[in-house]
């Protein structure tokens, strides 16, 4: 356990130290939320709101969790030799739903004050609040190892889009769906079904991806 | 001869697939009415039917008119113009509890046909009115010769379902057995396990075509009948089956490029066989949820025609369940034949 | 011009017989979509049977 807790805060120092990474993802964000709100001047509807956000929250996740098992990082390889795949794996998917949880929160904000403040209110904000966390984790645990499968290739970021997109659809429905829901103000009796959905989804991946990494681990 | 009697199976399924699924005639129904209107000035229906016998039977026929509450109104054949064209001059009358009315037209040969949404307009709506009883020179025949139900738009292309759903169901069996020899394949390391689930996802993909081809050409005619027949509107529907076959296709795209991107062989075969399975999983939770979040977005699918009324029709059970397995079948034997040859090329190629 | 002229007929052409052929689809109970449907999934299932043999085949020549 404290091995999981010392990989997690060494990735965090070395991404800190490096402050690319957390700069471009960023300025990723921070751009194409700007972009949307000169492009849809104000001209816009809740469905349109709730997709636009996972849809940005989406490809922003993708940027941030490709690095995940990059190339560079083969650099470190003798770090990963002290420590089981297993708990690899964990560290990588706690780091990631860390990080998928602050881009999910700066992005929410982003559109709150660009895109529009109509739709949120303190009635269904700690509900949407909710499925964006639920959707961030999700995309995290999702994500990570496909990212291990694909930093396996020689094009990373190409094969994480191209791997990454099908198998990402269902979650990725259950959450606008779920997100919806609440944003039109139904409660957790109503929309539940859908919150129930993407935890099993989310357990299941996660135990997949505990089982099935080792395999691709070992070199 | 031992091994064999599943593709014999396959064979006899899908012989009488093809003999019972075409040559079962089709219910005779009724196809169009004149006017969904009935007013005061307008009392006379042209009907046109389909598979119908309107002439041929024209002593035991007779025609009502009936809404949900219950009530009749009467009506009668003023003039049979050939088998499948009539007319019918119905009894206006000023007080209805409920103003829709379904269209019934019965003879001894065709059973009782009907005919809904016929709307009595200008007449008093919810006057009410007890149910009186059905009208003296209506009678009702039932139908009980072996035949595929009517549904309107759909017509004898309903035979469909024998060609193109299975498709879909064998995609998921191949894609299954896929994902079963590449767990194999991971706890065992034999090459020869994911030889077999790479052909399998061959075979698999051809079927998802094959799917998405059929689906694509039956939506067209039936529910866009009225776009130009070169125009790309309506090739495309939004049905769940059809957006599975299409990320089916995406995903299993996908593992063919993977595999192709990795050089060394045994590690391309460990990598490949841990997405396929991440992969078929993801799949198959979308299968389970998405017709419920599509269900949520389109409230009025239970009211397609194509979905609802002849799913639970016991005749058509009788060839679409034998129309599954024999397809099943079918594309597992394919799948042996490709992955045996694709076996002997890799043996062929690293034992020389 | 003759070329455009051509083009012009020759779209005439297709469109009369695409809405006959739609008109007498419809007028058949749209019995032609099976046949259709069938021949997809017959063609498909030859096509790729035909490639098969094709890689047994060159297995065969080495």
């Amino acid at each position: 356990m404290t091995e999981i807790a010392h990989f997690v805060k060494k990735e965090f120092q070395l991404d800190w130290r490096n402050r690319t990474l957390i700069g471009s993802i960023l300025l990723y964000v921070i751009s194409s939320i700007y972009v949307t709100h000169l492009a849809f001047q104000n001209a816009i509807d809740l469905p349109t709101w709730n997709s636009l956000f996972w849809i940005i929250t989406l490809f922003t996740a993708f940027n941030a969790s490709s690095k995940s098992f990059s190339q560079e990082e083969r650099k470190f390889l003798y770090l990963y030799m002290l420590i089981s795949p297993q708990k690899l794996l964990i560290s990588k998917m706690l780091y990631n739903i860390l990080l998928m949880l602050i881009i999910g929160s700066l992005s929410l904000f982003g559109f709150y004050l660009f895109i529009s403040n109509e739709f949120l209110s303190t009635d269904n904000f700690w509900l949407y609040y909710l499925s964006v966390s639920l959707g961030a984790i999700g995309l995290a645990v999702i994500l990570t190892m496909i990212s291990a499968i694909a930093s396996k290739t020689g094009n990373q970021t190409g094969m994480m889009a191209i791997l990454g997109f099908p198998v990402i659809i269902p979650f990725l429905l259950a959450t606008i769906k779920f997100s919806g829901e609440t944003l039109i103000g139904k409660g957790l009796h109503l929309s539940g079904s859908y919150l129930l959905m993407m935890s099993a989804i989310i357990v299941m991946v996660g135990l997949l991806s505990y089982l099935l990494f080792p395999y691709i681990w070992r070199e | 001869m031992q091994n064999n009697w599943w593709k014999i199976l396959a064979c006899i399924l899908l012989i009488y697939t093809l003999i019972v699924g075409l040559s079962t005639p089709i219910e005779p129904g009724l196809k169009s009415v004149s006017s969904l209107i009935i007013s005061p000035e307008n009392t006379s229906i042209h009907v046109e039917g389909y598979n119908t016998h309107f002439l041929d039977q024209k002593e035991s026929q007779s025609v009502t008119l009936r809404n949900d509450s219950g009530q009749w109104v009467c009506a009668e054949i003023s003039k049979v113009i050939s088998n499948t064209e009539l007319l019918v001059e119905i009894d206006y009358t000023p007080k209805v509890s409920q103003a829709m009315f379904r269209l019934f037209i019965s003879n001894s040969l065709d059973g009782t046909m009907e005919y809904s949404d016929m709307n009595f307009k200008g007449a008093e709506v919810n006057a009410f009115i007890r149910a009186n009883s059905a009208c003296s020179n209506f009678t009702g025949y039932s139908k009980d010769t072996f035949a595929f139900p009517y549904v309107r738009n759909l017509y004898e292309s309903i035979r469909n379902l024998f060609f193109h759903v299975p498709m879909w169901f064998a995609m998921i069996v191949i894609m299954l057995l896929s994902a079963i020899y590449g767990i194999l394949y991971l706890a065992k390391g034999e090459i020869k396990r994911d030889i077999q689930s790479e052909t399998a996802i061959s075979v698999g993909l051809l079927l998802a075509f094959l799917g998405l081809a059929t689906g694509s050409v039956w939506a067209k005619f039936t529910w866009s009948e009225h776009t130009a027949i070169w125009s790309l509107q309506g090739w495309w529907v939004d049905d769940p089956k059809l957006n599975g076959s299409a990320i089916a296709t995406l995903i299993y795209c996908a593992y063919y490029v993977l595999k192709r991107s990795i050089n060394d062989k045994i590690s391309a075969a460990r990598i490949a066989a841990v997405y396929n399975i991440f992969a078929f999983v993801m799949f198959f939770v979308l299968i389970m949820i998405y017709p419920r979040i599509q269900g949520g977005l389109h409230p009025g699918m239970e009211n397609n025609p194509a979905f609802s009324s002849y799913d639970l029709n016991n005749n058509l059970r009788l060839v679409f369940y034998p129309a599954i397995i024999g397809f099943i079948l079918l594309s597992i034997w394919i799948w042996q034949i490709r992955s045996r040859i694709a076996w002997l090329k890799y043996k062929r190629e690293y034992e020389d | 011009m003759r070329t455009k002229i051509f083009v012009l007929f020759t779209l005439i052409a297709f469109h009369c017989r695409a809405e006959g052929l739609k008109e007498s689809i419809h007028h058949s109970g749209l019995i032609w979509i099976v046949v259709a449907v069938l021949m997809i999934v017959l063609i498909g299932i030859f096509a790729y049977l035909f490639r098969l043999e094709k890689k047994l085949k060159e297995i065969e020549k080495q």
